[in-house]
């Protein structure tokens, strides 16, 4: 909402708070007065809400209540007060509704009298609890931090607005602050323009009590125990307030509640978490489905450590300040619901295997290779069985030994000492035989593989020497060409160019 | 001895006889020298070389091993230079060598004589039909160097550099 400076200043004489510039500057556009009736403005709204004409057949004590058989507009009764200064000429009475009212959204006044007409008459107390009922389905349509006002009761079916749910939060904000302030339980002591500003205050310290106290939090450590009683306070209202306005249901969510409260652990500062007292339902949180998402990832690997951490010390930037934390980060349930995953992890992987596995088993029945036969007779052969004998006191023993390996036992090679001397001899032999023939015969191999690989044309380095002299003693061409000498420097090679002529 | 220390004492003389054997390479590069009456050694032979360059305007392609020779070829018209081939040959005095160059022709050089300080060569060229197309005899001086060129082949000539070493 933008304001004119003229119109600022009439809002501030009309709120009392005008300043001498003000003033000044009010009567340079106005005459004294239309000053003056400006600075009655105020209480001439508060004669007007309380006027008898409003108050309906006056027996509502109460008088906060608009009376619903009065179909009279607020701004219209100001305008008709105002009219009463009609000789007045410089009044205009556009420059009174746009400084109560906003500029970009529809007349509030006109919006609670269309209200109040499509109600029923004769529901009594109605009015105000619809117009609480707005503010919280704009609360909750918009996801706004502002307050809460009293306790709410069920809608006698009456839908809300559908216009007000296009108006912005800051429109919405006057908009309801201004009928916060029309329905004040004083109104006869009650200054408009001070409810409205003092809401606003208000409402701006719930919005950024938050982020005040987190800021604050960092940067000093000396105010801590306040601010964290605060931040512990807004933090509570606010997950309560979202507990109870979410009525999804929260067992799907319970798994992820405590790693949603480590999660959001971590964007505290540790004293915070150690002066924390969150009470248990507290942790069935619900946040939105993304945070739901990556925090039950976080979870998985955090619980698959199988870590549970008993006492941990966190130190802090100052190192006056040491805390410890007591409570483990993964608690009994935390661990309990582990083993039950794990539990079914299990019998996913292996699904229609045997969950009790014996390695040994696994392995010997892929090996389906024969024993080694490596001597003609089978009976000079001294087996020697070298299955684990761990495996075969197992239960499934038979199983094994139908399949195990049999190895032959390295005493029946190493036995012949004769065998293994003979052939030292000839590998010895043949190396040297190998080296000799590579010394001897390759080389000349190599010669004729090269020899054969070079093509015909051997290439010629053509060096010209320095001093090329020539003497043509005699010179004979054919018949049809025709011979230039031709010396280019004095050591230059001499050029016999033979030119040969076309025939005409 | 046994059998291994025989076998290496083979290798061993395998080894040395490579190493020991001269190349053919170095007994082509040797020129024989023999002694006159007065004791003064007289070069027997000489080692001609003929590089067969085509010349051409089809293309600027030069080849590098022609390119020693491309300040000689700088004021002809052609643009492009490659070396097609490349011969040697020994020859004494009284003797001649003849060498196919491309387009069927023949290039024979005789060795009328020579001294320290020159050569004597005749050369001939001669065509596939047994047309002579030059017949001229040169003196050219030690190492020296002079050129042929005109036989046409496809859209060039040939250049013909000729060099008589020793």
């Amino acid at each position: 909402m933008k304001l004119t400076r003229l119109e600022l200043s009439l809002l501030r004489l009309t709120d009392g708070i005008a300043s001498t510039a003000d003033i000044d500057r009010l009567r340079k556009h106005f005459d004294a007065d239309t000053v003056d009736s400006w600075g009655e403005l105020s209480r001439w709204i508060a004669t007007g809400v309380t006027d008898p004409l409003l108050n309906g057949d006056g027996k509502n004590t109460s008088g906060r209540q608009l009376s619903t058989t009065s179909q009279i507009d607020v701004s219209e009764k100001v305008m008709e007060r105002l009219g009463l200064l009609a000789d007045h000429k410089a009044l205009d009475g556009n420059i009174v509704r746009s400084a109560l009212m906003d500029h970009f959204v529809p007349d509030v006044s006109e919006n609670i009298m269309s209200k109040i007409l499509a109600v029923e008459p004769g529901i009594d107390g109605f009015n105000q609890e619809f117009e609480y009922e707005e503010l919280e389905s704009q609360a909750d349509h918009k996801d706004s931090r502002a307050f809460v006002k009293g306790e709410t009761d069920d809608s006698n079916g009456v839908t809300p607005s559908q216009e007000m749910s296009d108006l912005s939060v800051g429109d919405w904000s006057f908009n309801s602050l201004f009928l916060d302030a029309l329905l004040d339980p004083n109104p006869e002591s009650v200054d408009i323009a001070d409810s409205v500003e003092k809401n606003i205050l208000s409402l701006q310290m719930s919005e950024d009590l938050l982020q005040e106290v987190l800021n604050e939090e960092l940067e000093s450590s000396d105010e801590s125990s306040t601010l964290n009683a605060l931040l512990i306070e807004g933090l509570e209202a606010e997950l309560n307030h979202s507990e109870e306005s979410i009525e999804t249901p929260l067992q799907e969510k319970e798994a992820v509640s405590s790693s949603s409260l480590m999660d959001f652990e971590d964007e505290i500062p540790s004293p915070v978490i150690a002066q924390r007292e969150v009470p248990p339902e507290v942790r069935t949180l619900a946040y939105t489905e993304d945070v739901m998402v990556v925090e039950f990832t976080e979870e998985e690997e955090f619980l698959a450590v199988h870590s549970r951490v008993q006492q941990q010390d966190f130190e802090e930037d100052s190192d006056e300040e040491l805390c410890s934390v007591d409570e483990a980060f993964v608690s009994e349930a935390m661990l309990v619901e582990q083993e039950v995953d794990w539990a079914s992890l299990k019998d996913t992987l292996l699904i229609g295997g045997d969950t009790n596995l014996n390695i040994w088993s696994a392995i010997s029945k892929k090996v389906s290779r024969p024993p080694l036969r490596l001597l003609k007779d089978d009976t000079e052969i001294e087996v020697v069985d070298k299955v684990p004998v761990s495996t075969k006191t197992d239960a499934n023993s038979v199983q094994q030994n139908n399949s195990s390996v049999e190895f032959l036992n390295s005493k029946s090679i190493d036995a012949d000492s004769t065998i293994s001397k003979v052939s030292v001899t000839v590998l010895g032999s043949f190396l040297t035989l190998a080296a000799a023939w590579m010394i001897i015969v390759l080389p000349s191999l190599l010669t004729q593989t090269t020899s054969t690989i070079n093509t015909p044309k051997r290439i010629v380095t053509f060096e010209v020497a320095e001093v090329n002299q020539l003497e043509v003693e005699d010179l004979e061409v054919g018949e049809d060409m025709n011979v230039q000498i031709l010396q280019g420097d004095g050591n230059a090679p001499t050029i016999i160019f033979l030119d040969e002529m076309e025939a005409l | 001895m046994s059998f291994v220390n025989m076998v290496k004492l083979v290798g061993m003389f395998g080894l040395a006889s490579v190493l020991l054997t001269p190349s053919a390479h170095a007994q082509d590069v040797m020129t024989p020298v023999v002694a006159d009456a007065k004791g003064e050694q007289k070069i027997q032979s000489i080692r001609l070389e003929m590089l067969v360059v085509h010349a051409t305007t089809a293309n600027k392609a030069v080849d590098p091993q022609v390119r020693p020779l491309m300040k000689y070829f700088r004021n002809y018209k052609f643009t492009g230079f490659s070396l097609l081939d490349s011969q040697t040959a020994k020859i004494n005095d009284n003797s001649a060598r003849t060498f196919e160059i491309e387009g069927n022709r023949s290039v024979t050089i005789t060795m009328l004589s020579h001294t320290e300080k020159s050569a004597k060569l005749k050369m001939v060229i001669v065509e596939d039909k047994g047309k002579k197309i030059l017949d001229t005899t040169v003196n050219i001086n030690r190492n020296g160097t002079f050129i042929v060129a005109g036989p046409k082949f496809k859209e060039g000539v040939l250049f013909l550099p000729i060099s008589a070493k020793y």
